[in-house]
C-alpha cells in the first residue's frame, strides 16, 4: 500500500512532458483517494503526476511509455467514482479524461450518440432533451461525473428496472490497451454479433483492462409524460404490494422501497410521512397509460389502506432529483444483491444495527431488480464494518452479493470491497494478464484476486 | 470443401511439447471412452448415423463428427471435456442446429456434445422473474410454460419452436420483438458453465451485478469458443396487457422503410417493425402460410405495439398516420388474435417459404443504423441486378437488421459462387454504412472473411488473445467467429 518507490516523478513528468508539452504534465500531490497506510491509523498521501489528455493519441502515447518504464496509470474523469474501489499499490499518473469531452456523433434519428470518455453525463443529458431524447439511466452520482466513469464503474439507478443498466445501454467502445493499441468493439447499429462482445468486458472493469476512450450510448425517447406515484404503508402492506405489482401488467420504470425519510423536507412534508417505508412507482407511459396505472395503484391503496401521493410532470421529475441530491449527501454506500422477495428479509437486521448506533442510514431496495443499497452517514468504522459483515452473512445463503460501493479507504482496507468471488476468480485474473500482462493499469483496483497482481 | 475424413483442416498444429504425455486416441478407445462415462446408448459412432450432424442451417459446408454425445447433467459434461481436452481430441456443443452460420458444423472431426438430453426446466421462480433451464429447453417452450401465469420469455428468434436456449446464448439470438426488449444478451443473467479445460464455473449473478468482469456478458454471443453453458438463467417478464398490430402495405420500398425512422423518430418504441418486399411476399403467399397479399405490393410493414390497453390508441393512431403520410396503399389493425397470429405465422415462416420459388437459398444478416435502410436496400437491388441473383428480401426493419435472401441453384455450382460473392459484397455495403456483418445470425464459419470489414488485425488478435485464456489448447469450436489475423 505504498507509492512506487522506485519511480522516479521527476523523471516521469520530464519524458511525458517532452512527448505531450509542458502544459499538460503537472506533479501534484494526490489527497483525492488517501489510502490507510496501517489499520486506521493515519492516511498515507503520495505525489502523482497528472497529465490532461485531449486526444485519444496521448492516450496512447502516455501508456506505451508506461509499459516500457513499468509506470502505473489510473485513467480519471471527474473522480466522483474514485471511492467505489480502493487502490491497493500507488500509482504514478493520473490519466485525466475531464478535457476528452467531445461529442462525436448524434443522430437522433437513429437514436445514437457517440461521446468522448470526459463527456459528463448532466451535459449529455441537457443536450440529448432538445432532441427529446436521453441516456435511461440515473445512477447517483455527482454532476461533474462524466460517461467513462460511469461506464468503467458500472454506475446505475432505479432506472434499471425499466431500462437496464450499461451493459444494456453501450453498443460499442473504443479501448486504448495498454499497448497503446487504439481499437474498436461493438458499434453503432442496434444488433450486433460480430465477435466476441469485448464492449461488456470494459463496462464495470474500473480501468483496470483498457481505457475507453469513447462509447456509443444507445438512447431512449424522453417520456413527455412523467407520473410517480409513492406509497406508504407497513412494511408487511409493501410486500403484497411487491408481489401484487410484480403480477400485474402495470408498466414501472423505476420501482423502488425507499426509507420514506430520503424524501423528508422537499417533496414530502413530515405530516405527510406516515411510515418508514415507502414505495415509489413511476410510469413513463403516455398520459392515458399513466393515468389508468395510478388509478389502478389508488384501487389498491383503497383496499390496504395505503397512503398515496402522486407526482407528476416537473413534479415527478423534482422527486427523483431530491432523490438523487440527497443520497449523494451519504458518505457509505452498500450494494446489496439478492432475491427481491429477499431484501426485506436482509435489510431488517441492518435496520436493527443502525437503530442501535450513531449516524443515519436509509434504503432504496429495487423491487424488481433486487438491487438494494444501503446509505450511511455519520456511521463510525465499527458500526460500517458490522453492516458489512452482517450483510454478507445474510446473502451468503442465498447466493446473493454485497459490495462497498462508497467508504472511507480505511474501510476498504479492512474490508474486501466485491466480498467473496465465485469460482471464476482465476478467469479474471489470466483475461486481466491477457490484456494488461504488466499490470500497468488501475493495479490493485480489482476485486480481491487482483489486489496483488 | 466436404471433410468426411475427420483430418484436422482449422485447428493450428499444437505445439509438440504440449503433446508430451499427452496420448492420442484411436477412435475406438475415444469411443469406449465416451461410452464408460454415459453409457452406450448416449453414443453415436457409427458414419451413417453421424451424417446427420455434418452441418447445422448453414448448408454449404461440412464435416463428419468424431462422435456424438449425450450428455444429462454439467458433472458428465465437465467429465467429457476432460477427457476430450486430455487427449487434445476438438469438441463443439450443438443444441438444435438451427444455426445459420457453421457454428455448429464440425470441420475438424469434432466430438459434438449434444443437448437434446439436457433440455429441461430447472426452476421457474415468478415472484422474482426467473427461470432456469437446461441449454437443450426449447426457446418457446419456456413462454408457453408461463404462459398461464401471465408471464414470457422474451427473445424470439423466428426459429424458436425449435432452437435451444443453449444455442440462443451462444449466438446472442435476436427475434422480432428485440426491438423493444432487447436480445438474448439482455436477458440471460447467470449461467453454469464447463470451460474447455472441464473445470466448472458459475458466472454472472442471478440478481444485479456480478462481481468482476462480466464473463455472462462475454459468453453470451461466444458461438460455444469459450465453454460450453449448462445451465442457464434467465429473466422472464410479465405479458403486456394488450397488443395492437398494424399492416402496412406500400407500393415503394423507399416509402416504407421511410415509415420505419418515422416512427422512430416520433418517440414511439414499437414492440416490433417487420419488412417483407415483394419477393419474400411471393414466397410466403405460394406457403401455406399466405394472408392473401396482393400481388404487385412492393412491401409490407407488420408494426405492434404494446402496453397498457389505455394508452395504446393514442400510440397506434400516431402510427397509422404516420403510414399514411408516406403514400401507404392500404393499412389496417389485426381485429382480432388469430389475424395477428395469421400476419406473424407468414412473417415467422419466410425463410423456409424461399423453397417455394427457388431451389436454394442463402441468407444474409448485415445490420446498419435505421437511417440508412433506404440506401441500403437499394444498394442490395443493385446487387441483384448485376450479379443477374433474386434477392427477396425480409427483416427486423426497426433495429436495422436486413435480411436479404439471395436466391440460387446450387446444382449450378457457378451460380454457387456468385451468390456466395454477392453475400460478401452486400455484407461489405452494410459495413461501409456504418453497421456490421451480422446482427444475430453469428459469424460461425461462414462470415470469417467477412470479420476483416469490421476488425483491424490488431482487434482481431485481441479477441484471439481472449479466446486463449479460456481454450489454451484450441480445441472448442475451433475456427469459428474470429478468422486468424
Ligand atoms: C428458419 C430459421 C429462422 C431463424 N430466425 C432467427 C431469428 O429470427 N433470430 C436469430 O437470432 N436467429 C435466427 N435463426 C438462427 C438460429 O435459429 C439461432 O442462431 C439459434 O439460436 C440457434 O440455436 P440452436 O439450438 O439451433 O443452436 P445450434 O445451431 O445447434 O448451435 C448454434 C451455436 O451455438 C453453440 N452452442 C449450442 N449449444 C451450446 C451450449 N450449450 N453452450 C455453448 N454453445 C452452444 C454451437 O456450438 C453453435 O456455435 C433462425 C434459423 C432458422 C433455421
Amino acid at each position: 500500500m505504498q507509492s512506487n518507490l522506485s519511480v522516479d516523478l521527476d523523471e516521469v513528468a520530464k519524458i511525458l512532458s517532452e512527448t505531450l508539452g509542458d502544459n499538460r504534465v503537472t506533479k501534484e500531490h494526490f489527497n483525492g483517494l488517501e489510502t490507510a497506510e496501517m489499520g486506521d491509523a493515519g492516511f498515507h498521501r503520495y505525489d502523482v503526476v497528472r497529465v490532461r489528455i485531449e486526444t485519444e493519441d496521448q492516450v496512447a502515447e502516455v501508456l506505451k511509455a508506461a509499459s516500457a518504464y513499468q509506470w502505473r496509470v489510473l485513467p480519471v474523469g471527474a473522480g466522483s467514482q474514485l471511492h467505489a474501489t480502493h487502490l491497493g499499490a500507488g500509482v504514478d499518473i493520473l490519466l485525466d479524461l475531464t478535457s476528452l469531452n467531445q461529442i462525436i456523433d448524434y443522430s437522433p434519428e437513429d437514436m445514437v450518440v457517440s461521446v468522448q470518455a470526459g463527456v459528463t453525463l448532466t451535459n449529455l443529458q441537457e443536450l440529448l432533451s432538445t432532441h427529446k431524447q436521453m441516456l435511461p439511466l440515473d445512477p447517483v452520482c455527482r454532476p461533474g461525473a462524466t460517461l467513462g466513469g460511469l461506464i468503467a464503474t458500472a454506475a446505475n439507478g432505479p432506472r434499471r428496472t425499466g431500462y437496464g443498466t450499461f451493459r444494456d445501454v453501450v453498443a460499442g467502445v473504443r479501448v486504448v490497451y495498454p499497448s497503446g493499441d487504439i481499437m474498436n468493439f461493438g458499434g453503432r447499429v442496434m444488433k450486433n454479433v460480430a465477435g466476441y462482445d469485448m464492449t461488456k468486458l470494459f463496462i464495470g472493469s474500473f480501468g483496470t483492462l483498457a481505457v475507453i476512450v469513447e462509447a456509443h450510448l444507445k438512447l431512449k425517447p424522453l417520456p413527455l409524460h412523467r407520473e410517480t406515484v409513492t406509497m406508504q404503508g407497513r412494511r408487511e402492506d409493501l410486500k403484497i404490494l411487491q408481489k401484487r405489482l410484480v403480477h400485474s401488467s402495470l408498466l414501472p420504470t423505476r420501482l423502488e422501497a425507499v426509507s420514506s425519510r430520503v424524501f423528508q423536507n422537499g417533496i414530502l412534508s413530515r405530516s405527510q410521512i406516515h411510515h418508514p417505508w415507502l414505495l415509489a412507482i413511476d410510469c413513463d407511459e403516455n398520459a392515458s397509460a399513466a393515468a389508468y396505472q395510478t388509478s389502478q395503484l389508488r384501487t389498491w391503496a383503497d383496499e390496504m389502506g395505503l397512503s398515496i401521493d402522486v407526482f407528476q410532470g416537473v413534479s415527478a421529475d423534482d422527486l427523483w432529483t431530491h432523490y438523487q441530491e440527497s443520497l449523494l449527501g451519504f458518505d457509505f454506500v452498500l450494494r446489496l444483491n439478492i432475491a427481491p422477495t429477499l431484501l426485506w428479509q436482509i435489510v431488517t437486521p441492518l435496520e436493527k444495527i443502525l437503530g442501535e448506533a450513531e449516524g443515519e442510514g436509509v434504503f432504496s431496495l429495487g423491487m424488481t431488480t433486487g438491487v438494494g443499497r444501503l446509505y450511511g452517514k455519520g456511521l463510525s468504522f465499527k458500526v460500517q464494518e458490522e453492516l458489512v459483515q452482517q450483510a454478507r452473512g445474510l446473502v451468503s445463503e442465498y447466493a446473493g452479493s454485497v459490495v462497498i460501493e462508497k467508504a472511507e479507504p480505511w474501510l476498504q482496507e479492512k474490508v474486501d470491497v466485491f466480498g467473496s468471488i465465485g469460482d471464476f476468480q482465476p478467469w479474471l485474473q489470466r483475461i486481466k494478464d491477457a490484456i494488461d500482462p504488466q499490470n500497468i493499469l488501475s493495479p490493485g483496483r480489482f476485486v480481491g484476486g487482483m489486489k496483488n497482481a | 470443401m466436404e471433410n468426411q475424413s475427420g483430418t484436422n483442416v482449422l485447428v493450428e498444429p499444437t505445439n509438440p511439447r504440449d503433446m508430451r504425455g499427452k496420448v492420442k486416441l484411436s477412435k475406438a478407445e475415444l469411443v469406449n471412452s465416451l461410452v464408460n462415462i454415459v453409457g452406450v446408448h448416449r453414443v453415436i459412432h457409427e458414419p451413417d448415423y453421424l451424417r446427420v450432424y455434418e452441418c447445422d442451417g448453414y448448408v454449404a459446408r461440412n464435416g463428419l463428427p468424431s462422435a456424438v454425445v449425450f450428455p444429462e447433467t454439467t458433472q458428465e459434461v465437465a467429465e467429457i471435456v476432460r477427457l476430450l481436452a486430455k487427449h487434445q481430441v476438438p469438441f463443439l456443443p450443438r443444441g438444435a442446429g438451427t444455426g445459420l452460420s457453421g457454428g455448429a458444423t464440425p470441420l475438424n472431426g469434432e466430438v459434438i456434445l449434444n443437448f437434446a438430453r439436457m433440455n429441461k426446466l430447472i426452476s421457474v421462480d415468478l415472484d422474482n422473474l426467473r427461470a432456469v433451464v437446461q441449454p437443450g429447453y426449447i426457446n418457446l417452450t419456456l413462454s408457453k410454460e408461463i404462459d398461464k401465469d401471465g408471464f414470457f420469455y422474451a427473445p424470439d428468434p423466428s426459429s424458436q419452436s425449435s432452437s435451444t436456449i443453449g444455442g440462443n446464448v451462444a449466438e446472442n439470438s435476436g427475434g422480432a420483438h428485440c426491438l423493444k426488449y432487447g436480445v438474448t444478451t439482455n436477458h440471460v443473467v447467470a449461467a453454469t458453465v464447463v470451460l474447455p479445460t472441464g473445470e466448472i464455473a458459475h458466472i454472472g449473478t442471478p440478481f444485479g451485478d456480478a462481481v468482476g468482469y462480466d464473463l455472462m456478458g462475454l459468453f453470451v454471443g461466444a458461438e460455444g469458443t469459450l465453454g460450453i453453458v449448462t445451465e442457464i438463467t434467465v429473466r422472464i417478464m410479465k405479458k403486456p396487457e394488450a397488443v395492437k398490430t398494424v399492416q402496412a402495405m406500400y407500393d415503394s420500398i423507399a416509402q416504407a422503410s421511410d415509415t420505419v425512422s418515422d416512427i422512430i423518430r416520433a418517440g414511439i418504441l414499437p414492440a416490433a417493425i417487420e419488412f417483407m418486399d415483394k419477393l419474400a411476399i411471393q414466397a410466403v403467399e405460394k406457403s401455406s402460410y399466405h394472408v392473401g397479399y396482393p400481388e404487385d405490393i412492393e412491401a409490407i410493414l407488420i408494426i405492434e405495439v404494446d402496453g397498457l390497453t389505455a394508452g395504446l390508441e393514442e400510440t397506434t393512431d400516431k402510427i397509422l398516420d404516420i403510414c399514411r403520410r408516406h403514400e401507404v396503399r392500404t393499412v389496417k389493425m389485426a381485429t382480432n388474435a388469430n389475424e395477428r397470429a395469421l400476419w406473424w405465422g407468414n412473417r415467422k415462416m419466410a425463410f423456409g417459404a424461399m423453397g417455394q420459388i427457388s431451389p436454394d437459398y442463402l441468407v444474409q444478416d448485415g445490420s446498419v443504423p435505421r437511417t440508412r435502410l433506404t440506401e441500403a436496400l437499394a444498394r442490395i437491388q443493385a446487387m441483384s441486378r448485376d450479379a443477374g441473383l433474386r434477392i427477396a428480401n425480409v427483416f427486423h426493419a426497426g433495429d436495422g437488421n436486413l435480411h436479404p435472401l439471395i436466391l440460387y441453384d446450387s446444382a449450378n455450382p457457378e451460380e454457387t459462387e456468385r451468390a456466395i460473392q454477392t453475400a460478401s459484397k452486400i455484407l461489405k455495403v452494410c459495413a461501409d454504412l456504418g453497421g456490421t456483418i451480422t446482427g444475430e445470425h453469428g459469424v460461425g464459419l461462414e462470415k470469417l472473411e467477412e470479420m476483416r470489414y469490421v476488425f483491424n488485425k490488431t482487434e482481431l488478435e485481441a479477441q484471439l488473445a481472449l479466446r486463449k485464456v479460456f481454450d489454451p489448447q484450441n480445441l472448442c469450436n475451433a475456427g469459428k467467429l474470429i478468422p486468424l489475423p
